[in-house]
């Protein structure tokens, strides 16, 4: 194996994690200025993050794809003879694309380590204990009720402070915590950290902050339509803010979330009549394939640009 | 799939159950189908993480869980929990959210909306 036949290899990885980290970028700076006007985007985090893939997937493909379909082969060189003076990325000539491998490597060391990081701070995300919507009552030293595990979600509730709750306000933060089940929120999130990997980590923090803000608030609405009582439940978040239940950080609980905003909204909002239901369906799940068969559809386009913008470039 | 942390968790949850398990056992209980060196090397894995115990019974290992399943729920909700204050970016936001669930003031104002809405509904 020569070293020009290695550097197609890489300077398709380095172009897959370039493109995808840029995209990210732009698209998720402008998809969060967006939301904050209007927050209701926000239930769109998971398929506006998935996004980069697809753009870094194009890119990448173009690298190893020939981009002239008019040639007959797959392996045909498309380019030389009208482009002899081009960096070329097909498969045909790799040594055009060993003049790549230097600033390739240069954005694998910069961009490989955090996605790996972000990649193992996922592998070690637990995958709960399970239990359904059954609360297990335990020590946790911190009043707070969340769901554990993002496969088989825990319903974990501190015993200090389910002792402290009356049976209207355990029955509220429950609600509240089923309306994530049913949601399948702890899925979701994990979705969206995994589809967030090739994003600037502080913008995915955003993103993953922004969408939770929102998962509270829709688990919120869902307890209050359960309940028939929205004040009860705002009630409850107030009982627990003077109990002294505190955020955890990025994870799925009762207290997350701003307290303000969702007391307001359910004060003075109207309870739902429909039931929640997951961010994620075959509703984005249809808009990605569509998008993924565009994106390859066009990969010989998108392989001349990608040449074009190199040439430019170099 | 079959090293998986899912099928770790599997085989504490028969433990948890109670008593001891050899791996023929443990076999049995959460899946026969797979081979019985898999589940020798998860509890193995289990015991070198703490979270089983064993000890030698007639020539074979005997295991058991070290702790109960709300003691391991606890531990590990805490170290996720500790885990989650530790990043720069979460520990702002829950900082704010603290402090606005801490301003006694807030609550009040908050506690006289709810109070208003339960009257005019």
């Amino acid at each position: 194996m020569t070293v020009a036949s290695l550097a197609l290899p890489v300077v398709a990885a380095a172009m897959f994690l370039g493109t995808g980290w840029l995209a990210a970028g732009l698209v998720l700076s402008a998809w969060l200025k967006l939301a904050a006007v209007r927050p209701v985007l926000a239930r769109h985090a998971p398929l506006v993050s998935a996004l980069p893939w697809l753009a870094a997937a194009a890119v990448a493909l173009a690298a190893v794809v020939p981009g002239d379909p008019h040639m007959g082969s797959m392996f045909a060189c498309h380019c030389l003879e009208s482009m002899p003076a081009w960096v070329h990325l097909c498969p045909v000539h790799p040594e055009e694309a060993a003049m790549l491998v230097l600033p390739a490597l240069i954005v694998l060391v910069a961009l490989l380590p955090g996605r790996l990081r972000a990649l193992m701070d996922l592998a070690s995300e637990p995958v709960g204990h399970g239990g359904g919507d059954q609360p297990r009552v335990v020590s946790l030293g911190t009043p707070m009720a969340l769901l554990h595990g993002w496969l088989r979600p825990t319903l974990v509730v501190d015993q200090d402070l389910w002792a402290a709750l009356s049976e209207a306000e355990r029955a509220a933060v429950l609600a509240h915590e089923r309306g994530h089940l049913r949601r399948r929120d702890p899925l979701v999130r994990m979705v969206l950290r995994g589809a967030l990997m090739l994003a600037p980590r502080s913008l995915a923090r955003q993103v993953v902050r922004g969408w939770l803000d929102h998962a509270e608030l829709a688990a919120d609405a869902e307890a209050a339509r359960r309940l028939a009582d929205p004040t009860l439940v705002a009630q409850t978040l107030l009982r627990c803010a003077r109990l002294g239940a505190r955020p955890p950080g990025l994870a799925l609980a009762w207290t997350g979330g701003r307290l303000e905003r969702r007391v307001r909204a359910l004060v003075q909002g109207q309870p739902s009549a429909t039931p929640a239901h997951p961010d994620v369906g075959w509703r984005e799940l249809g808009v990605l394939t569509g998008l993924a068969s565009l994106a390859l559809a066009a990969t010989p386009w998108v392989h001349h640009q990608v040449e074009h913008l190199l040439n430019l470039a170099l | 799939m079959s090293r998986s942390p899912v099928l770790e968790r599997r085989v504490l949850d028969a433990l948890w159950q109670g008593g001891q398990w050899s791996v023929r056992d443990v076999m049995g209980a959460v899946d026969p189908e797979l081979a019985y060196t898999t589940f020798a090397t998860v509890l193995d894995r289990l015991n070198a993480k703490g979270e089983v115990d064993r000890e030698k019974v007639d020539g074979s290992w005997r295991y058991t869980a070290a702790r109960s399943r709300e003691e391991a729920l606890a531990a590990e909700v805490g170290r996720v929990l500790q885990r989650a204050e530790g990043a720069p970016d979460p520990l702002l936001v829950a900082f704010l959210d603290q402090v606005e669930a801490a301003d006694p003031d807030g609550l009040d104002r908050l506690e006289a909306l709810i109070r208003a809405r339960r009257e005019c509904p």
